[in-house]
């Protein structure tokens, strides 16, 4: 409620108040830092490794952040054996046969250059992974317009069940969003009884899902949800709408790291705000001069996926409009006038062809 | 016909007459006289409500003898006057004035008069006479009302030394037997000049009158050395409330808190800023009293009201760190010492004011003349008119506003014991639309006892009962819930202050409070998932304090004051203590075990000694050289990891994990005044070097947090300064001129990096602002108008930036910073202007008023109070007092 009071003595300022940009002087050359995101995990289906580096922004430009495709990026164990993860593009870097073990210790190295970091050593948490046990429901939010107007929106709120244990969990979910687009006007889309689908990946939702579940022992073994997000209710969910749910166990050291980038995100530097710093992960330089942020994760992982559409919600049924007879041109396509061509969307996951897993 | 018209012309004649005689033959008296003329003057004043101003020496050898039937007083006074080249002025009707006549000569001002003096008082009797040092004391009030008057000089010319009366209006002074001439002098009063025969020890109370308003044809001046070159203690504010109450305000309302902002070595980090930064402090180390009683949060609205009505305070003495005397403690920077009126002793009188955002009123008066009294005062706002009158509907749903209230009854059972019982109670409420309520608050309850055992010992005993409490409610939406939170006190402190021993002035003491902090406690008002009940369990301590101190006056031209105060410190159960796994950094995961400590029980303890050293050099009359140290230890901690504190911020105690803080604070200064002390000047240099002062680790959550230790980290800072005040006391126009230049920076370091703030190295603290300038002046343009500017000048102040963004994760955009407040704002400067005109100055008429007219920032400088930045890195400033004309209407009755 800190944060309540800050928040609501600022509105009644801004409301009153006057907001102009300025510059501070004494900003140099922005020296760029390495960004090391990754995560290693049991079952390696949902690993990753990403290099990129901090970016400025630029007046006119905005923020153009840049990948690292060059690094040699390899993990140890404790018993001497390395393993290679080889560049996959956009800074990625897979290695498909690797998963963590249990009792074994992890390191992981990254050279870029001249410049050398290592992580400290990580290993799986002693929880294995319980499969996550999500459900959705519906629900309201609150939506601050671009002219600072409040409303409430109809929203799907999904939750993951947790069962509290005898020892303090740290979790760490990680949502991919997917929905079906029905681009009946353009060619090369998959015919469907009479509609041609295709299967597109939202934008992420920009936020981070940490939880702590605390071992209270007279509370081990009872069930609570806990809510990870909630998407606004809308056209994507007219024929089916899927959520991956990625759920991670990671030890205690990473989740403070990440509850400590949560606040962060909060914090906009204002006079009721604490003193914002760089958050520093477990990875160290050891050789050369470029500095390094971001983190090396090993956990454990389990995951699933959650399918709703507007059928199984208990909100008015929205339609798309009928179908044009014929499609303009590139420049009216929307998403409206089913003239979409996703094929052209640059989105994470696209295809016209229905996943595997879908259902 | 001609009968009947002559009839008429004989009484218009008559009247005519009377009233011709009235204003040229005023004021008969009666009787057989045989009185100085000083106080022939005086009882006339009385009996006819008028006055009249005169030097008291050039008319010390006049007296009045004789028997009078009917007399004019003012040809009495005429017929003496003028063989001595003085002559008797009208000023206005019922206001005159003794001025000199061509070939006047001013008196000297040496003892060969005295033996000539006719008015002298005999103190004591030869029998009594021990050896040849007597002791003097006694009360210095105010003539009018008959309150005290604290630090008023009591100064015996012909020694050349004198002393200052403590908070009770009360002296004591040794001096040798034989005569002496004593003034008695303060601030805004017409000095009183006695001449008196000390033949053993003995009480002599005095009052003191209003000085007339200063014009350009007579002038009040003062013609020996003056309080701030004459006392030992440097770095030590004295602030008369008429003062503060001329300076231009936010709102045309009295701020006695942003009056201090003024001073050397005082700065705030911005407007509305709750608390003040003093020589390199923060807002949790300076200690407020309230006649003695603290209080946890000075202002309301968030910082842009004083939590202290102007109409009760009397003054305020704020010790900034170089010389705390020994019987204060408990804060490492400073202690402001708030002292409240009496109330009048003589008549019912009353104030009040009517503002654009708040309004007062005060009532004052005798409950058995020159006994007893009572004052009693409150204050209102109704803000909310402000934000019903928005179109926006969250303001017109929004509440803001507070009040206050302050009683007090004083009552002199006998000349040595007199009792005080001080009230105080304040709210602040606030709320944004229909989203959670604030609520913060105080209450305060203290009796004190004054007693004077002999003619040398004098003490003062207070028991105080104060809570400050928050709540914290929100009744909308799935989340309902309350919190609430407070701090409660006990205290007890006695004081003797003794005269045994000649050329010295010693203190002893002590002081106990018990404090009872509950940090918060968080119910849900619903059952539900997302909210769940929060007990943070409540803490207690007992911290006491004994001191001695002595002002001991070596020679002549050097004053030596030294104490001593020991501290103790008792965190006390029940409570439980988190064990930390060695090797780790704390937090709630590495907790290993759990100690639970039952009602009472000792759970750790700290203490230990504070010495208080200063050296006053006089290097003539008019200018001395001083020195200080002192040591300071504080022991419950205001922690606050954002820029400017909030009411809600939490006070934590020392315990296993949090050691006290202390400080070390050396200082030098030189004093010196011109013009017969109307122009003081000072330099003074201090560095302060403090240690175990809490930081907080980098995304600490200091609310609500049951293992607050492993979020905190304890360092150190060290603050330098150097500051210089010119100061105007008297004339047309008054006011001061003050520059501060400091550099306050703080270092906090872990065994574990990841905890180290800025790589271990030392950062800028919040409240860093190297250059601070003010200059205030008061223009008296006329009896009843007042012209008066402020002009404030400071660096930005410190800020940590964005200078890059990352993605992470599911996170596109995340800023990276450069070190701790590594960069500044833009600099703060505003200019304010405020003119009151007065009405009802008439003796005869029972209310007074003024009217002020007030310009707050007068060319609208937009200071940034606050700095934001989107998630591009760009900073923008919120500023939000532009220009703020407003009128106000103060009232005074009786």
């Amino acid at each position: 409620m800190s944060r309540q009071l800050i928040i609501s003595i600022l509105l009644l300022l801004v409301l009153f108040g006057c907001r102009e940009p300025f510059e501070i002087g004494g900003i140099h050359e922005h020296n760029r830092k390495l960004v090391i995101d990754a995560i290693v995990t049991d079952t390696g289906e949902n690993a990753y490794i990403k290099l990129s580096y901090t970016s400025q922004f630029v007046p006119g430009r905005g923020v153009v952040y840049h990948d690292e495709d060059e690094a040699i990026v390899s993990v140890s164990d404790n018993t001497g054996a390395e393993y290679m993860f080889t560049a996959a593009g956009n800074g990625e870097y897979t290695n498909p046969a690797f998963a963590a073990e249990y009792g074994k210790q992890y390191q992981l190295s990254v050279r870029v250059g001249d410049s050398f970091f290592q992580s400290g050593w990580e290993s799986l948490p002693l929880e294995a992974g319980a499969m996550p046990r999500p459900d959705y429901r519906p629900d309201t939010v609150q939506v601050l317009s671009v002219n600072g107007n409040v409303s409430n929106e109809l929203a799907v709120t999904i939750t993951d069940q947790i069962t509290k244990k005898d020892e303090n969990i740290y979790y760490h979910w990680k949502l991919d969003h997917y929905y079906i687009y029905d681009a009946y006007g353009q060619p090369g889309t998959n015919l469907e009884g009479s509609h041609r689908f295709c299967y597109i990946s939202d934008i992420p939702q920009n936020e981070l899902l940490i939880h702590q579940d605390r071992a209270i022992q007279q509370f081990a073994g009872a069930d609570y949800q806990y809510k990870l997000s909630s998407v606004l209710f809308g056209n994507k969910m007219i024929y089916d709408y899927a959520v991956h749910i990625i759920r991670y166990n990671m030890p205690i050291d990473l989740y403070v790291y990440f509850d400590n980038i949560k606040k962060q995100l909060e914090n906009t530097g204002g006079v009721f705000d604490a003193s914002p710093s760089s958050i520093q992960g477990n990875i160290e330089i050891r050789a050369g001069e470029m500095q390094v942020l971001g983190f090396f994760g090993v956990f454990n992982e389990r995951s699933t996926r959650i399918f709703f559409n507007q059928n199984e919600l208990p909100f008015r049924k929205l339609s798309l409009p009928d179908n044009p007879a014929a499609c303009p041109g590139h420049h009216n396509i929307t998403l409206e006038n089913n003239c979409f061509n996703c094929a052209a969307v640059s989105a994470r996951f696209n295809s016209t062809t229905k996943p595997s897993w879908w259902r | 016909m001609a009968k009947r018209y002559l009839s008429l012309l004989i009484g218009f004649w008559l009247t005519l007459s009377s009233a011709f005689s009235q204003t040229s033959d005023p004021f008969p008296v009666s009787g057989n006289f045989n009185q100085p003329l000083k106080e022939f003057i005086e009882s006339v004043q009385d009996q006819y409500q008028i006055r009249v101003f005169f030097r008291p020496e050039w008319i010390v050898n006049l007296k009045v003898e004789g028997t009078y039937n009917e007399t004019p007083a003012l040809e009495i006074v005429s017929t003496l006057i003028t063989p001595i080249k003085l002559k008797l002025s009208t000023y206005s009707y019922g206001n005159y004035v003794i001025l000199p006549d061509e070939g006047f000569i001013v008196p000297e001002d040496n003892t060969s008069n005295v033996d000539e003096g006719p008015a002298v008082v005999t103190i004591g009797n030869a029998a009594q006479a021990e050896g040849g040092i007597a002791t003097l004391n006694g009360y210095i009030k105010d003539g009018k009302n008959g309150e005290t008057i604290l630090g008023a000089t009591v100064y015996a010319l012909n020694l050349e030394r004198g002393v200052v009366t403590n908070e009770f209006g009360f002296y004591t002074i040794e001096l040798p037997t034989g005569r002496h001439r004593i003034r008695v002098s303060f601030l805004g009063y017409e000095d009183e000049i006695r001449e008196i025969e000390v033949r053993s020890t003995g009480s002599l109370d005095m009052e003191l009158f209003e000085g007339l308003t200063t014009l350009s044809t007579v002038t009040v001046t003062g013609d020996a050395p003056d309080e701030n070159v004459l006392g030992v203690s440097m770095g030590v504010e004295k602030i008369n409330i008429q003062t503060i109450k001329k300076l231009p305000s936010l709102m045309g309302e009295v701020d006695v808190i942003k009056s201090l902002v003024l001073l050397p070595g005082v700065s705030t980090v911005g407007e509305g800023a709750t608390g003040y930064n003093v020589r390199g402090g923060s807002v949790g180390e300076n200690l407020i009293l309230q006649d003695g009683a603290e209080v946890f949060n000075s202002s309301h609205l968030f910082g842009f009201f004083s939590a202290f009505n102007p109409d009760i305070v009397k003054g305020l003495n704020l010790y900034k760190g170089g010389g705390v005397p020994a019987n204060l403690g408990g804060r490492l920077s400073s202690i402001l010492d708030v002292q409240l009126r009496d109330g009048n002793f003589k008549k019912i009188e009353g104030n009040g004011g009517v503002g654009l955002l708040m309004s007062r009123l005060m009532l004052e008066g005798p409950i058995q003349k020159d006994k007893s009294s009572f004052i009693i005062g409150g204050r209102g706002s109704y803000s909310d008119w402000i934000l019903n009158q928005a179109k926006d509907l969250d303001l017109k749903q929004s509440e803001a506003g507070f009040y206050d209230a302050n009683i007090k009854i004083t009552q002199e059972i006998n000349n040595n014991n007199k009792l005080y019982l001080t009230g105080y109670i304040s709210n602040d409420r606030f709320k944004l639309a229909n989203d959670t309520t604030f609520n913060f608050g105080s209450r305060i309850l203290s009796l004190k006892w004054n007693h004077v055992f002999s003619d040398n010992i004098f003490s003062s005993t207070t028991a105080t009962v104060g809570q400050y409490k928050y709540k914290v409610r929100d009744d909308e939406g799935i989340n309902q819930f309350e919190m609430n939170a407070s701090i409660d006190y006990k205290a007890i402190d006695t004081e003797f202050e003794l005269d045994f021993i000649a050329n010295h002035n010693i203190v002893v003491g002590g002081r106990t409070s018990l404090y009872e902090i509950a940090q918060g406690d968080l119910e849900p008002l619903q059952a539900n998932l997302n909210s769940e009940a929060i007990n943070i369990p409540s803490e207690k301590a007992l911290e006491s304090a004994l001191y001695i101190a002595d002002e001991w006056e070596m020679t002549k031209g050097i004053t030596v004051s030294a104490g001593l105060r020991y501290s103790d410190f008792r965190n006390l159960g029940p409570g439980d203590v988190f064990i930390y796994a060695d090797g780790q950094p704390k937090s709630s995961a590495t907790i290993v075990d759990t100690v639970s400590y039952a009602n009472g029980d000792l759970i750790e303890s700290y203490g230990g000694f504070e010495p208080r050293l200063g050296l006053r050099v006089s290097l003539g009359p008019t200018s001395s050289f001083k020195a200080s140290y002192n040591r300071m230890r504080q022991y419950m901690h205001l922690v606050s990891n954002t820029v400017a504190v909030t009411p809600i911020d939490v006070w934590q105690l020392s315990n296993t994990h949090i050691r006290p803080a202390t400080s070390d604070q050396y200082s030098v200064g030189y004093f010196r005044n011109f013009k017969d002390n109307n122009i003081e000047t000072s330099i003074e240099a201090y560095y302060k070097k403090t240690n175990d002062i809490l930081d907080y680790k980098g995304g600490a959550t200091l609310l609500l947090n049951n293992t607050l230790e492993a979020d905190l980290l304890q360092g150190e800072g060290r603050a330098r300064g150097i500051e210089f005040l010119i100061k105007k006391k008297d004339g047309r126009v008054t006011g001061w001129l003050s520059y501060t230049y400091s550099r306050t920076e703080l270092r906090a370091s872990s065994p574990f990096s990841s905890e180290t703030v800025n790589n271990g190295e030392y950062y800028p603290a919040n409240y860093d602002k190297p250059h601070d300038l003010t200059i205030v002046m008061d223009y008296k343009l006329g009896k009843r108008v007042n012209f008066t500017a402020n002009f404030t000048y400071s660096t930005g102040r410190p800020i940590t930036v964005p200078t890059a963004t990352y993605r992470l994760g599911a996170i596109r955009s995340l800023a990276d910073y450069s070190g701790r407040n590594q960069f500044r704002i833009p600099d703060f400067h505003r200019l304010d202007l405020s003119l009151t005109i007065g009405r009802g100055f008439k003796r005869s008429k029972r209310v007074k008023s003024e009217w002020n007219i007030s310009v707050y920032n007068v060319y609208g400088r937009k200071n940034a109070y606050s700095v934001f930045f989107d998630r591009n890195s760009r900073a923008f400033k919120l500023a939000i007092l532009s220009v703020i004309p407003s009128i106000s209407y103060n009232f005074r009755f009786q």
